[in-house]
């Protein structure tokens, strides 16, 4: 009996390692619908050495990145994430502009562009080709009419996550190597939500990331790219200065030089590996497992980086709007913040930079508060309007005691006395996503600081998945803590945020002054004008008190300082935006 | 015994149905994951209400339930809510990967548990056994993720003191490739498996050494020494066997335990397995990705239960099945 068991036994465990070992072969093609014959990049392994030194003969790196993506299609709803840029298709997907360093616009697949009130034209590069498959394929305007049918919501069954742009252009042409996008003529009521048209005024955003019309045609948008970016064959295919060659579902990507990209890479090939534990990056990093970190999640655990040998260690303000927003509807608890003078006590009453140092510590590094609530302190047009609420406890304090009663008689951090204004306590609830640790710490110190003039917070975190759901999107709070995230740094995106009535103006703010002025600037093509505009709506929100920006969250990088050509970037690129230049020091 | 097994595993469906259907509703209760959509600028209105009728959003939890359950048998385990990808690839992906690590760690915890718990035994009150006993409670004792993290400090110390790989402390493979067993994978795989090892030892050797000597006091081995057989065949073919039958019981839980995913060690080394696949559907609030990672470990649990019961009555003839 015991002899028979152990027989079972050993065999069963066999049987578990066997099944084990066909199930962790995680490359297998995935045969879900529509997906275009993946089983090429399945096969192709890479054989990436191990060592540093071994990379840098090899013109190879592997970099660590956090997050697994849900398909490489990033228009669609399913596959929208940052991630998928990172780890493929920006190094893979160029189009008519890229970003750099700076945050500005270049031009990219274009050798010319140009926008007017009547539409857009483009000129393609000449040495602007298709890497399908090993083959050579020029860009064409007709990937640019693909690109638009696809994207500008008229076929409805496109899960897409944004038609912003492509649906104001009502026709696509080309001739030659010109490429020419007409907007739509808009009614005599001028545009509505039902119907964009006119001009789009962050209009080098449309066309970044192009898609091939000739290898894509008849398939289904929604099912292309899920486990590649490749042609119906499921040969990979590629505009940008690397092809991706293999992608391993939870484990990574590897990118290969694009022997056709107008500007050839300096490295044969890029890794990305999938951890997602920010701890293990750093010692991933520290152990020469990998050679650089894309982004990693922020935090006091990235300071020993900063003083490891042989790591250069950068962080730049990126392009996140860390705010806090007031409610001045319906629903807020307390009515007392719709008085502009409460507003701007409780922003006096904040000591944002201090904020910044005691949240950030050592890897604050010169970061200042945000005195905009439209532009970024790295762009140039950017003015910093809400300088004139920097923190002033005398000052915050003396607008309380002139139009509240039963407050502390001098500001006192031990104080109990909270103030009564028109009736009503000086008491705010104070919302902010109950996981993330950085804006816990934030509520309490800015507790304490309001708590010394008399004003009470009363700390309400909500989990992640009824804050935004159930209290911000439904006006239900006193005072939230959370951020805006831009890709691009362009203020369009804050226009359904700040205008009276716009769809995500959650926090009820209306100035009909300040709205013009946006939607004026949303209409206007010449730069220099449209910043003006924009930035008259920041001076009046400034002036009102809109919202509380505290800071733009720096975006960090690590990387093996033998890597050469790495450049950090605000937006969503990250250093990924000119991977070609990447190369290891001789 | 065959009806016996049929009626533990009709037993078993009901215990399925109805942990899935109380799992579903505390899921679906804990928050609508539509509403984390609305952070995002760029979405469409008109997508983010179809979003209802897709997911069938807008009907009742009992009435969900049933959609997924007909997902479960019609489509595998269904689509994952956010992503509108297959769940069932990606299960079978990452439980291979955890069940490599599980074996290994396993494996080794029950080598070196019985071989330590049978010392132990047999040198009661030893020195051997004092120390073992301590290193048994320390195995007990340490928190997981404290344990995962000093292995990985010090093996990445290691290699930058004395530039010598022995093993690295993130991921599955140098690189990014399918190699499934390789050194490279063995190397990747070594520390997640000896910290689960570590914990499952602790658990094995004490079990073995209060088995052991419970058989050890028995009238039988008194007997057999009696005979004059010698003590290295009284140990081995009478106490050892005979405390080894309890154990398959504990290693059968033991595993299946594991197998529902080593949540924190996987998170330390960035494994891409079980466990690590449900905290992070979990956080998404991906509800059907969520069910099926349930589903699939109590199917798992419940099955190893019944294995053990059943091995259990093999290896032990004072045991009948009614």
């Amino acid at each position: 009996m015991h002899r028979g068991f152990w027989t079972a036994a050993a065999l069963a465990a066999v049987a578990l390692a066997v099944a084990g070992s066909a199930a962790a072969t995680g490359a297998r093609p995935a045969a879900h619908l529509g997906t275009p014959a993946a089983a090429p990049f399945a096969r192709a392994f890479a054989h990436t050495p191990t060592t540093v030194a071994g990379r840098k003969a090899k013109l190879t790196t592997i970099w660590a990145e956090e997050q697994d993506v849900n398909g490489f299609n990033l228009a669609l709803n399913c596959c929208a994430a940052t991630a998928g840029g990172w780890i493929a298709d920006n190094e893979v997907q160029h189009g008519a502009f890229n970003i750099n360093d700076k945050g500005q616009y270049f031009m990219d697949l274009v050798s010319s562009a140009k926008a007017d009130l009547k539409g857009i034209t483009y000129t393609i590069r000449p040495d602007a080709y298709w890497y399908d498959g090993g083959k050579k394929v020029a860009v064409t305007p007709a990937d640019f009419v693909y690109t638009w049918q696809e994207l500008n919501g008229s076929i409805k069954s496109n899960d897409l996550v944004s038609t912003a742009g492509y649906d104001q252009i009502g026709s696509v042409t080309g001739k030659g190597n010109t490429v020419t996008a007409t907007w739509k003529k808009c009614p005599a009521g001028g545009p509505t939500a039902d119907n964009p048209c006119g001009f789009y005024a962050n209009w080098q955003s449309l066309f970044s990331s192009l898609y091939p019309g000739f290898a894509l045609k008849g398939l289904d948008f929604n099912s292309i790219w899920a486990n590649c970016i490749c042609d119906a064959q499921g040969q990979p295919i590629s505009n940008g200065p690397f092809y991706l060659a293999a992608y391993t579902k939870g484990q990574g990507t590897v990118l290969k030089k694009n022997p056709f990209f107008y500007k050839p890479a300096k490295l044969e090939e890029i890794d990305f590996k999938l951890i997602p534990d920010s701890n293990t990056e750093v010692q991933a990093i520290r152990g020469g497992e990998v050679d650089g970190l894309m982004s990693p999640t922020f935090g006091a655990n990235l300071a020993p980086l900063q003083s490891t040998p042989g790591v250069t260690f950068n962080e730049v303000p990126g392009y996140f709007f860390e705010h806090l927003d007031l409610q001045e509807g319906a629903k807020a608890t307390n009515p007392l913040l719709r008085a502009p003078w409460m507003r701007e006590a409780i922003m006096l009453g904040i000591d944002r930079q201090g904020i910044i140092n005691t949240i950030y510590g050592p890897l604050a590094k010169g970061l200042k508060p945000l005195e905009s609530a439209v532009y970024f302190a790295t762009q140039s047009v950017y003015k910093p309007d809400f300088a004139q609420w920097d923190y002033n406890q005398a000052k915050a304090f003396a607008i309380l005691k002139k139009h509240c009663t039963g407050g502390p008689s001098a500001p006192d951090p031990n104080t109990s006395s909270v103030w009564t204004c028109s009736g009503y306590p000086a008491t705010f609830q104070f919302s902010w996503t109950a996981s993330n640790p950085t804006r816990a710490n934030q509520e309490a110190i800015i507790e304490a600081q309001l708590k010394s003039i008399g004003i009470k917070i009363v700390a309400t975190p909500r989990t992640a998945n009824v804050f935004f759901g159930q209290y911000v999107s439904q006006g239900v709070y006193d005072i939230v803590d959370f951020a805006w995230v831009s890709p691009n740094g362009d203020p369009s995106g804050y226009f359904e945020i700040w205008r009276c009535n716009g769809n995500q103006n959650y926090h009820h703010y209306c100035s009909k002054k300040a709205s013009d002025l946006m939607a004026k600037g949303q209409a206007e093509p010449d730069p220099t004008k449209r910043a003006a505009d924009w930035n008259g709506a920041d001076a009046i929100m400034a002036q009102q008190l809109a919202t509380i920006p505290l800071y733009q969250r720096p975006s960090p990088i690590a990387y093996r300082s033998d890597l050469l050509g790495v450049q950090n970037n605000p937006g969503q690129e990250s250093a990924s935006w000119n991977v070609e230049d990447w190369h290891w020091k001789s | 015994m065959l009806n016996y097994a049929l009626r533990r595993i009709l037993y078993g469906v009901p215990v399925l149905i109805l942990s899935t259907f109380l799992s579903f509703c505390f899921i679906s209760l804990a928050g609508d994951p539509r509403q984390n959509l609305l952070a995002n600028p760029n979405l469409s209105r008109v997508h983010y209400h179809a979003l209802y009728f897709k997911y069938h959003l807008n009907a009742s939890i009992p009435v969900r339930y049933w959609y997924w359950l007909e997902d479960v048998f019609t489509h595998r385990l269904g689509r994952s809510l956010l992503t509108s990808q297959p769940i069932w690839p990606d299960l079978v992906r990452v439980l291979g990967h955890t069940l490599q690590i599980v074996i290994l760690a396993d494996g080794l915890a029950l080598v070196l548990g019985i071989a330590v718990g049978v010392l132990s035994a047999v040198k009661q009150y030893s020195l051997f056994d004092y120390v073992f006993t301590t290193i048994s409670f320390l195995g007990f004792a340490m928190p997981t993720f404290w344990l995962a993290l000093l292995l990985q400090v010090l093996f990445t110390n290691i290699y930058l003191r004395w530039n010598v790989r022995i093993f690295y402390t993130s991921g599955l493979n140098s690189g990014v490739s399918a190699d499934t067993w390789s050194l490279d994978r063995l190397q990747h795989i070594a520390l997640p498996a000896l910290t689960l090892a570590i914990i499952s030892f602790a658990l094995y050797s004490r079990f073995v050494r209060a088995a052991m000597l419970d058989v050890i006091g028995s009238d039988y081995v008194r007997t057999a020494r009696a005979k004059g057989i010698p003590e290295r065949l009284v140990i081995g073919r009478h106490v050892l066997r005979n405390a080894l039958i309890p154990l398959v019981t504990v290693a059968a839980l033991n595993l299946s335990g594991l197998l529902g995913g080593a949540i924190i060690t996987e998170t330390v080394f960035s494994i891409d397995g079980m466990g690590y696949y449900f905290v992070t559907r979990l956080g998404q609030l991906d509800l059907y990705a969520v069910m099926a990672y349930l589903a699939v470990t109590a199917f798992i649990i419940i099955l190893f239960n019944l294995l053990a019961d059943l091995v259990y009555g093999l290896l032990d003839p004072r045991i009948r099945y009614d």
